[in-house]
Order: C-alpha cells, then sequence, then structure tokens
C-alpha cells in the first residue's frame, strides 16, 4: 500500500528582499508515513518543522523536490490538487485559541470546513449543526459549549475544539503541530489517549511536530530529527531514542 | 527568616486565588512553585513581588525582612521592587521596554554604571556584550531576552529574586541554557531564589525546596528531591504521574486526573482535591484536611493522617 504522505529532497525557501539573499528554511527534506502511523518531526525553533508543514498545504511553496500526500502531487502553488489535499488533511495549529477565530461559535468553528469543501458530500442547515455536534461527542465535549466562543472555554476544551475541526472532513493525514503545548500536565494525558483513540479508530497517519521529545517519545513510531532546514537522522522511535547517531539528537535527549 | 507568608488569602471579588497559604522562605533557599493552571502559582508570585493589583483583597501576612508587605504604602513597596526584590517573567519581550536600548534600560533598571551593565552581561554569557548595549530587544533571540532580563534582575542585587515561568516561551536547547544560567545565578543572589513554573523538570534541576498548589491551596511543600522521589500528597502523586518525561512508555492509556478543578468562586467545604482524590475518605467531603508537619515539611492530607 503507497504511503499517506510521501516527500522527497524537498527543498522550500523564503524570498530574499534588497541586499538580502533568499533563506532556505528546508533543505533536501524526505520521509514518508504510512496509514496509522505516526512521524515526529523533532527540532528547537528555527529549525524549518513547522514551515515544512506548513508546505504540505500548500501554504508555503515548494522550491524542488517531490511531495505526494494520498497519490496527488501538484506540480505548482496554484495546482487544483491542493483542494483535494487541504480537504484531506487536517491541520491542528500550535495555539488552538489563536488559532480560531474569537468571533465565531464553537459550532461555527467546527462547521466552517464543511462550507469550505463542501463537494460532492456536502452538508447545509441541519445537517450540518449535527455533524458538528457529532464530532464534539467524538473528542469527547458536552455539547452544551457549541453556542460559546474560543474566550469561554478552557484550554483543553480549545484543543478539542481544534481537534474536533481538524477531522470533521475525515482526513486521512492529521498534522498537528505541538498537540500538548501549554497545556496543563494533567490534561496532556487526554489530549494524547483521545489523539491515539481516533488513529486506531479512523486509520489515521499523523505528522507529529514537537520540540518536546517526550510527546515524541509517546507517541511515534517513526522520529525524524531537523536541524537548521535539515533532517539529520531520522528512523524507528526507539532506535532514535536508545542510540541516537546525530551529535544534535543526542544533545536533544541529554 | 528572609520572608514568612501566614495564612495568606488572595481574593478577586468571590473568586479565591490563593487561601490560607503558610510559608516560610530563608535565605540560601530556592523554592519551587509547583502549579498548573488556576493553582493559584501566578497571584502568590506578583505577591511575593509586592505587585497585587489594587482590586486584590488580601488577608493574612506576607512579611518581608519582618515588615508586612500589606502595611506598605504605593512608594514603600516601591522601594522595595528593584532593590530588595527582582522579577523575570515569562515573556521577556514583554517585560523590556521595546524603544528603549539594551544599555539605556541597564542602566535605568538599576542605576548601575556602564561597566556594571557591560560585565553583568558577561556574567549571564551574552557574547559580543558591547553591541547587544546597543541593540533593541526585538533584535535579540527569545533566549537573549531572557538572558538580559536575568541580567537586568542580578544587577539589582536583590536580596530576593523572583522567577514566574522563566522558560515557559523558550525551546528545550534554550530552556537548557537558562536553566543551567539560573542555577549559577543562585551564587550571585544573597537572598532566596524563588521559581514559579507548571514544569516540573525545572523545578527539578533548580530547586532546594519545592511547594505545590492546587486551586490556590498549599497542598505539600517539601525539599525538592524527596519530594520528587517519594511524593506525598495524593495531587502531588497523580501530577508526577503525569509527567510524560518521567513515565515510561507503554501501549497502556497515558495517566490523567479525573474531574476539573473546583469553581474558584464556589464555597469550599472539605478537602479541595477530595473530588479527583483516588485515595478519598470519609471525612475528606466535610473536614478540612489537617496540616501534617515533620522534618520533611508538610503535607495537608486526611490520609496522612490515617
Amino acid at each position: 500500500m503507497s504511503p499517506v504522505l510521501e516527500i522527497e529532497g524537498l527543498n522550500i525557501s523564503y524570498p530574499g528582499g534588497f541586499m538580502r539573499p533568499p533563506r532556505l528554511a528546508v533543505c533536501g527534506a524526505g520521509f514518508s508515513i504510512a496509514r496509522g502511523q505516526t512521524l515526529a518531526l523533532v527540532g528547537g525553533s528555527g529549525s524549518g518543522k513547522t514551515t515544512l508543514a506548513r508546505a504540505l498545504l500548500g501554504l508555503v511553496p515548494v522550491q524542488s523536490g517531490i511531495l505526494r500526500i494520498n497519490g496527488r502531487q501538484p506540480t505548482s502553488p496554484r495546482d487544483r490538487q491542493w483542494n483535494v489535499i487541504r480537504r484531506e488533511t487536517g491541520m491542528m495549529f500550535q495555539d488552538p485559541v489563536a488559532s480560531l477565530d474569537p468571533r465565531m461559535s464553537v459550532w461555527a468553528s467546527v462547521a466552517e470546513p464543511l462550507a469550505i469543501h463542501g463537494g460532492p458530500g456536502a452538508l447545509f442547515g441541519r445537517a450540518r449543526w449535527a455533524k458538528a455536534a457529532s464530532m464534539l461527542d467524538m473528542v469527547g465535549l458536552p455539547r452544551a459549549i457549541l453556542a460559546r466562543r474560543p474566550a469561554e472555554i478552557s484550554g483543553g476544551q480549545a484543543r478539542r475544539v481544534a481537534i474536533a475541526r481538524a477531522l470533521v472532513l475525515r482526513p486521512k493525514l492529521v498534522i498537528a503541530d505541538e498537540p500538548t503545548a501549554g497545556l496543563d500536565v494533567s490534561v496532556q494525558g487526554d489530549v494524547l489517549n483521545l489523539l491515539a483513540d481516533l488513529q486506531a479508530e479512523l486509520g489515521l497517519a499523523y505528522l507529529v511536530i514537537t520540540h518536546d521529545l517526550s510527546v515524541a517519545r509517546h507517541m511515534a513510531d517513526r522520529i525524524a530529527v531537523m536541524q537548521e532546514g535539515r533532517i539529520v537522522e531520522q528512523g524507528a522511535a526507539d532506535d532514535i531514542l536508545g542510540a541516537p547517531a546525530h551529535a544534535y539528537t543526542r544533545a536533544l535527549i541529554a | 527568616m528572609l520572608i514568612e507568608i501566614e495564612d495568606f488569602s488572595v481574593n478577586y471579588g468571590p473568586v479565591k486565588a490563593v487561601s490560607g497559604v503558610s510559608l516560610q522562605i530563608a535565605r540560601g533557599d530556592v523554592l519551587g512553585i509547583l502549579g498548573e493552571s488556576g493553582s493559584g502559582k501566578s497571584t502568590l508570585a506578583l505577591a511575593l513581588m509586592a505587585l497585587l493589583p489594587k482590586q486584590a483583597s488580601v488577608s493574612g501576612r506576607l512579611a518581608f525582612e519582618s515588615v508586612d508587605l500589606a502595611s506598605l504604602d504605593a512608594a514603600g513597596r516601591r522601594a522595595l521592587r528593584g532593590r530588595k526584590i527582582a522579577a523575570v517573567f515569562q515573556d521577556p519581550f514583554a517585560s523590556l521596554n521595546p524603544v528603549m536600548r539594551i544599555g539605556t534600560q541597564l542602566r535605568a533598571f538599576a542605576g548601575s554604571p556602564h561597566e556594571a551593565a557591560l560585565d553583568m552581561l558577561r556574567r549571564v554569557g551574552i557574547s559580543e556584550p558591547d553591541r547587544r548595549m546597543r541593540q533593541y530587544p526585538f533584535e535579540l533571540s527569545g533566549g537573549l531576552r531572557q538572558r538580559v532580563a536575568i541580567a537586568a534582575a542580578l544587577l539589582c542585587a536583590p536580596t530576593v529574586l523572583v522567577a514566574d515561568e522563566p522558560t515557559t516561551a523558550l525551546d528545550a536547547a534554550t530552556e537548557r541554557q537558562i536553566i543551567s544560567l539560573l542555577r549559577e545565578s543562585r551564587a550571585l543572589v544573597d537572598g532566596a531564589m524563588v521559581i514559579v513554573s507548571h514544569d516540573l523538570s525545572v523545578l527539578a534541576a533548580l530547586c532546594t525546596r519545592i511547594a505545590v498548589l492546587y486551586a490556590g491551596e498549599m497542598v505539600e511543600v517539601g525539599a525538592a528531591a524527596d519530594l520528587l522521589r517519594a511524593p506525598r500528597h495524593p495531587y502531588t502523586r497523580a501530577l508526577l504521574a503525569c509527567d510524560l518525561r518521567r513515565s515510561p512508555k507503554s501501549s497502556a492509556r497515558f495517566p490523567t486526573i479525573a474531574g476539573q478543578l473546583p469553581n474558584p468562586g464556589a464555597a469550599r467545604r472539605g478537602c479541595v482535591f477530595a473530588p479527583r482524590c483516588t485515595a478519598r475518605l470519609a471525612p475528606c467531603a466535610d473536614h478540612a484536611p489537617p496540616v501534617i508537619a515533620g522534618p520533611f515539611g508538610f503535607v495537608r492530607c486526611h490520609a496522612m493522617g490515617a
């Protein structure tokens, strides 16, 4: 079976300006994720991991290299295949409270992807409401919060709303940027348990971006370590953590 | 005793932010205050910095060198801050003045001459201190800014240095550098340090003693090594079990603490942690837990007294 996500020799650069050369943010990155698998992309701030994740959704143009998601291989930033890729890929941003529109109710936030990506399976009116409500059931939130706004729910609840929104279109791949950042220690386990349950139930492939090796250790089948835009080491999670080959990985673990 | 806190409470209207906290901080202590969101740790930190807002109603006693902070007027509190008490905050970008060069604000903060500021930047491990003195905060990385904030705090030669979540905004590698810098700073503070954090590993690396706050109440205080090795209070035990860095990987479920924090405006009865506690006994629901003190520190729990 072909992997859900496959990249090879991916280069991403930010344009330069007057007297400023373009900066290579990601250089020759390559990995793949199969259905039901989790890959953790680990690195410090500025290592390019978030840029890479954004490029997978076409939010940042790719300069060169191969990028294939569910067998689709868009060739330009304006390629129509991006629409399909975005529909089939759920994104959980780093700060769920900031990533939700403060003026939109929980229900509107969860249902918005249904409106944007309508397509053949579009839902309207009551059916859309019911779908949003059932998503809340799935992530373990009370339906009573459907009418609330992001400022009126807790950080842990906002995280669950972001998960519900990411999953409402039944994606095959979910990109989670720092899924436990900013959460209380006693709530982190709840979110990780939920993500694990949803993965088992829906066969999701996860790309988890984190600087926290303990999150990678608990979630990932495979780990790729990024430093200054390059993947310096990757392999099975136990191998990487048990016997890190690269000096940077050893420094992260120490 | 440098700081004495006795039955200290802070309320915002009906909301109980800190309830009945008693604690002593001696010269040479590095005290960690551990708590999750809603535990009141930031309110307690503000109280220690004499920075509580006007609308906070305070009861009990919080004395700094035997002077009750509540008895001081605004001028008296101002005289303490930046001289006796220095602070390092979570977000150094917010605590540094964005339109002042680093050198200008270091001189203004501590009233110290250029040479002293330069020397301090060097001591906190900043390369090219001459250049940094002329730069603005936005030109520095997060880690560098936090180093500058620590340098500013140390320049005051404070008796107490309070750091509120000093590494939360930083990535893992920078976090470790700032922790080791804070550890070295202990030698430069002729008094005590208080580190407030939700992160066990930060406190474990820095502190001699740890106080655990839950819903505004101090449930356990003990020597850092003992508390981390053999926590006594059920909440501390549950919290340690939840820490991903400490728990072994297994295919089983991640540990969590079931239930929710009590509503901070609700009336209190019995033990504040009882509804979520797995070691709950009959008296927990109705009777406030006894304070069980010993050479280790103290713990407030019915199950410990039984």
